[in-house]
């Protein structure tokens, strides 16, 4: 990557034609990005195929990282991990990479990823910008056990189980089946064509879910949840407290509803009965003994059905 | 009303039992061996470190005397790190480095103080002498969501550091700040 | 065969083949129930696993109020219901006055299991510790930290729920 080079100053022409002023206006572009920070960047990489006997459970236990985990239909895994440092100074910027470190171990079925920094005696606390990014292909039936805090996070294609821990982290699913526990606290989580047995605990998230289907369980607090069904739910249980959350399918009524809301700003479709109506407290269901249950359970926050 | 009862509980009779996988004793009797074991890791002393160190840390200055202090912190460091605590660590020395370049955006840096950190202060000094509002339960909750903001308002900008490249954590840190004003101003309302 | 009292003392000794006895003594049920409550084979394994630790550490502290048997299932229950983070709703709508009919002609066994596993967690839970356990409201209330009637009226609707998938399926 090529350093920014300071432009000549030229002289203010009297005469404002189209070519000074376009010319001005680039001068204070690159005045602008010479007040930026050019950032000398330490990457050291390790590549690994990991092949028979095969992995059971991937253990990630990740800071600051990017991770893209994919399925594909070799059975063994492929992990490419770079640490990387961001200094103004480069001497810095290596002294502090040595500080990263990783471990990648295999213990009998199970292999463990991680990263984290390791100060010596008297060392001091690294000053650059330290990154790590993940890309692993793997096959779709090895489970997976993720943390990760400050980063971002894309799964695709997995069908065990899966385990997530994810703080501070934009985290994106799609494509997966099997069954998981997925816990955030604050940042957003995405994810479309879901299927299985999933249970979502949420602390401050933003959470979006398209296409989902199964056994699908929250626990909210704060955030906004926002979810569309697909018609191979078979159960939804949602308890939030502080969240907006939001309902939307096509045809809601191919669902049995229970809802109870507590101080909770309601809204919903036609067609609900209502045990309870007062302005604190809404109790409210729709059943025509279908096989899929939805429950929610609200206090404060926004319920809305549509 | 429930009638022919004892039609469903004739079928829960034949319902199947389930046999459990043949390694679970296994496993259940590895763990009763390794009990005594465990329990006496979780026994061993625990040992303070050298007052003096901490002073050592914050100035940054390289030990040079190998103190019995010094060899325990070594050890303390590397046992924090590698908390699964059987695994190798991976020998990063002969690892090579790559260098490149970036700009940093400056756009995504965040400055030191934030307005709303600075009048939850004043509104803090209010409480000390107007209890009555600030005891109220509401209005305790609202502190507490506004601590909790707070904190995690600290953790994003420490992990942003000085030299951020990282775009969603601006946003998260915007979307964190704006929950802080909008329950400041539910906090001061109640005043 | 060993009597309970025997197992138990054995297993107080930390005798490897009176715990060996004691496991096999219940495995089978005790799984059938974890298994039953959390829907899934796996979970059901580390709950039985979990489960028996947790009896071989504190069997100390069984007093002989109930049976063996009764105290090591109070374990499975917990441990099974907090595995699948199984939350029992309150306030479920109380209009029970609604009749269920199981009729006279047997019901199929295969769709009966098949439906107890369509139920939602709550219900099946209740259905499953009230109906096939044999567990009283109050019992049950106790266990799961609710009210006798939310059990009462958790079971109604997950009996409807089944009635209405038998006749259907």
């Amino acid at each position: 990557m090529k350093t920014m080079k300071l432009p000549d100053k030229n002289p203010f022409y009297n005469h404002l034609n189209i070519r000074t002023l376009l010319f001005f206006v680039l001068l204070n572009g690159f005045y602008s990005i010479q007040a930026q920070d050019v950032l000398q960047v330490a990457t050291k990489t390790l590549e690994k195929t990991i092949g028979a006997p095969a992995i059971r459970t991937l253990h990630i236990n990740a800071e600051k990282a990017d991770i893209e985990l994919v399925a594909w239909d070799k059975s063994e895994i492929s992990i490419v991990l770079k640490l990387s440092s961001r200094h103004s100074d480069r001497t810095i910027a290596t002294t502090d990479l040595a500080k990263f470190q990783y471990i990648a171990d295999r213990s009998g079925k199970d292999y463990f990823l991680r990263n984290y920094i390791l100060l010596k005696e008297g060392e001091a606390k690294p000053t650059s910008n330290l990154k790590a990014h993940y890309v692993i292909y793997l096959p779709a039936s090895c489970a997976i056990d993720l943390k990760n805090t400050f980063g971002t996070i894309s799964m695709k294609g997995l069908t065990n189980n899966l385990q997530l821990k994810a703080d501070f982290c934009t985290t994106s699913i799609s494509d997966l089946q099997g069954k998981g526990f997925l816990q955030t606290t604050f940042g957003e989580l995405k994810g479309n064509d879901v299927s299985g047995s999933f249970s979502f605990s949420s602390d401050h998230t933003n959470l979006r879910l398209e296409r989902i289907g199964g056994a699908i369980k929250m626990d909210a607090v704060y955030g906004n949840v926002e979810i569309y069904p697909s018609p191979g739910l078979t159960s939804l249980a949602i308890q939030s407290k502080k969240t907006v959350v939001t309902l939307l399918a096509k045809n809601w009524q191919q669902f049995d509803y229970t809802i109870n809301g507590a101080y909770t700003v309601m809204k919903l479709p036609n067609g609900f009965k209502w045990k309870r109506n007062t302005a604190d407290f809404k109790d409210a269901f729709f059943s025509k003994n279908q096989l899929t249950n939805v429950q929610i359970n609200t206090e404060f926050g926004n319920l809305t059905i549509k | 009303m429930e009638y022919n009862h004892n039609t469903l509980q004739k079928a829960i009779l034949k319902l199947p039992l389930q046999e459990p996988n043949e390694n679970i004793w296994e496993e259940i009797s590895q763990k009763l061996d390794e009990e005594p074991l465990q329990n006496a890791l979780k026994n061993l002393s625990e040992y303070e470190p050298d007052k003096r160190l901490w002073e050592l840390i914050e100035n940054k200055s390289v030990i040079r005397r190998h103190s019995p202090v010094a060899w325990w912190y070594a050890a303390a460091a590397i046992l924090i790190a590698s908390s699964i605590g059987l695994w190798m660590l991976q020998s990063n020395k002969t690892q090579i480095i790559s260098y490149s370049e970036e700009i940093a955006d400056s756009r995504l840096q965040i400055s030191k103080e934030q307005v709303a950190d600075y009048q939850y202060q004043q509104l803090k000094t209010y409480c000390e002498t107007e209890t009555l509002v600030c005891n109220n339960k509401d209005f305790k909750q609202l502190t507490q969501e506004y601590e909790k903001l707070r904190t995690a308002s600290e953790q994003l900008k420490q992990a942003m550091g000085k030299y951020n490249t990282e775009p969603q954590l601006v946003r998260q840190f915007s979307i964190v700040e704006q929950e802080k004003a909008d329950v400041l101003n539910k906090m001061a309302q109640m005043i | 065969m060993t009597s309970e009292a025997e197992l138990i003392t054995g297993c107080l000794l930390h005798d490897r083949i009176a715990q060996r006895l004691l496991y096999d003594r219940y495995k089978k049920a005790m799984y059938t129930l974890a298994y039953r409550i959390t829907g899934d084979f796996d979970d059901a394994n580390d709950v039985l696993q979990d489960a028996f630790m947790e009896v071989f550490r504190h069997l100390d502290q069984f007093r002989g109020e109930a049976t063996l048997g009764a105290w090591i299932k109070q374990i499975i229950v917990r441990k099974s219901t907090k595995k699948k983070r199984i939350v029992v709703w309150q306030n479920v709508e109380e209009d029970m006055a609604e009749s269920i009919n199981w009729g006279e002609d047997d019901i199929n066994v295969a769709h009966l299991e098949t439906a107890i596993f369509a139920l939602p967690d709550g219900f099946r839970t209740i259905f499953v510790l009230a109906e096939i356990e044999g567990y009283t409201h109050r019992e049950i209330a106790v266990m799961l930290s609710i009210s006798e009637g939310t059990s009462k009226s958790q079971l109604f609707h997950a009996k409807r729920k089944l009635r209405s998938m038998l006749t259907s399926g």
